[in-house]
């Protein structure tokens, strides 16, 4: 059964087994979990959009038209749930999503504890923590999903040469980090 | 091409370079600590994204969530129900009444033969139905007729946002 693709359990759903959408769910559950935690900031917040965004999916499958794959719709819900619940919240997400143009300076949020500092690893995590909400999107669909360029394009109405200025751009920041705090000693 | 930009870099290392921009990136880094040093770092990042943890729900999210459809789906079922059988009561009452009717007119047409005798009572028959309808709408019963209609309103309202209130508890 857990081999089956998403078209034939999507299939099997309308055709009244709804014990197999928990198959999607446990198939999505956790990448979908780690984009929202990356966008909202918060697990508890994260994990209610996310019940939500699958109760959505769920109730929308007889509108799925089989057009583009299902994750894709699938992340387009949850993408466009996060991002009304930040707007919810008040956030100024407008002013951060409304142009690709927006300036990403991480720098001044790298402010760790010296055991952070010490660990690579644990330094990237603090500061990927920090990206932007549409960043943390693109970096968790491409990286975490294994989503193409074009397909997270779809999933936040963006064009392809955006994506790919967005993921550039977050690992350029990155990058810049880490050579400012000469972390690239250690890799030569 | 003389600087080697951080969008070549990244195109270089997604392996989405020309030919040309690749001999390049590949013959300045042999002399070039600097740009092994940006290449390393951005081959760092991408590395470290790739290894990214995803973090693990709580076990019993998949059975949470799928409790909470099936308890959606039975509140549909049971809305369902509900305004199938209001519909049900309205329908049964105008079948009743539509049978009423007919039941008085073939009793007053059997014995008739003459079609024009049954023809004249039929219309007749017809004129005191109008006429009793109009009498519903007359200012004298309109209050009676209108207070029945409403009260059989306000209890299916109240029976359907009570049950729509407790489903929604539940859920």
């Amino acid at each position: 059964m857990k081999n089956l693709s998403d078209l034939d359990i999507i299939e099997s759903i309308k055709k009244g087994n709804q014990s197999d959408f928990s198959i999607l769910i446990d198939r999505y559950k956790n990448k979908a979990f780690s984009m929202l935690t990356r966008m909202l900031k918060d697990r508890m917040e994260a994990e209610e959009v996310l019940q939500d965004a699958f109760l959505k999916a769920y109730n929308g499958l007889s509108a799925f038209k089989h057009e583009s794959k299902f994750s894709t719709w699938f992340y387009r819900i949850v993408y466009n749930s996060a991002l009304t619940r930040l707007s919810l919240k008040k956030r100024k997400i407008e002013k951060e999503m409304s142009s690709i143009d927006d300036h990403l300076d991480l720098e001044d949020r790298s402010e760790l504890n010296p055991t952070e500092q010490k660990d690579i690893s644990l330094f990237l995590n603090k500061i990927i923590e920090k990206l932007p909400e549409k960043y943390s999107a693109v970096i968790s669909m491409f990286y975490i999903e294994g989503m193409s360029c074009e397909e997270i394009g779809e999933v936040m109405e963006l064009s392809v040469p955006n994506v790919k200025v967005i993921l550039h751009r977050s690992r350029n920041a990155l990058k810049d980090i880490l050579l400012k705090k000469n972390y690239s000693g250690e890799l030569l | 091409m003389k600087n080697i930009s951080d969008e070549m870099l990244n195109k270089y290392i997604d392996g989405e370079s020309r030919r040309d921009e690749t001999e390049f990136i590949k013959q300045r880094l042999n002399d070039s600590e600097e740009l092994q040093k940006r290449l390393a770092t951005l081959r760092l990042v991408d590395n470290h994204l790739r290894k990214m943890e995803i973090p693990e729900l709580p076990g019993n999210f998949t059975l949470n969530l799928m409790s909470r459809i099936s308890r959606k789906s039975k509140v549909k079922k049971h809305d369902k129900i509900f305004i199938l059988s209001i519909s049900s009561i309205f329908i049964l009452a105008s079948l009743i009444i539509i049978g009423f009717l007919l039941a008085n007119f073939i009793t007053l047409s059997s014995g008739q033969s003459d079609p024009g005798i049954m023809m004249e009572s039929l219309l007749s028959y017809s004129e005191d139905i109008s006429k009793s309808v109009l009498q519903l709408f007359n200012p004298k019963y309109i209050s009676i007729f209108g207070s029945i209609i409403s009260f059989g309103l306000i209890i299916s309202g109240y029976f359907f946002f009570e049950q729509r209130k407790h489903s929604n508890n539940n859920i």
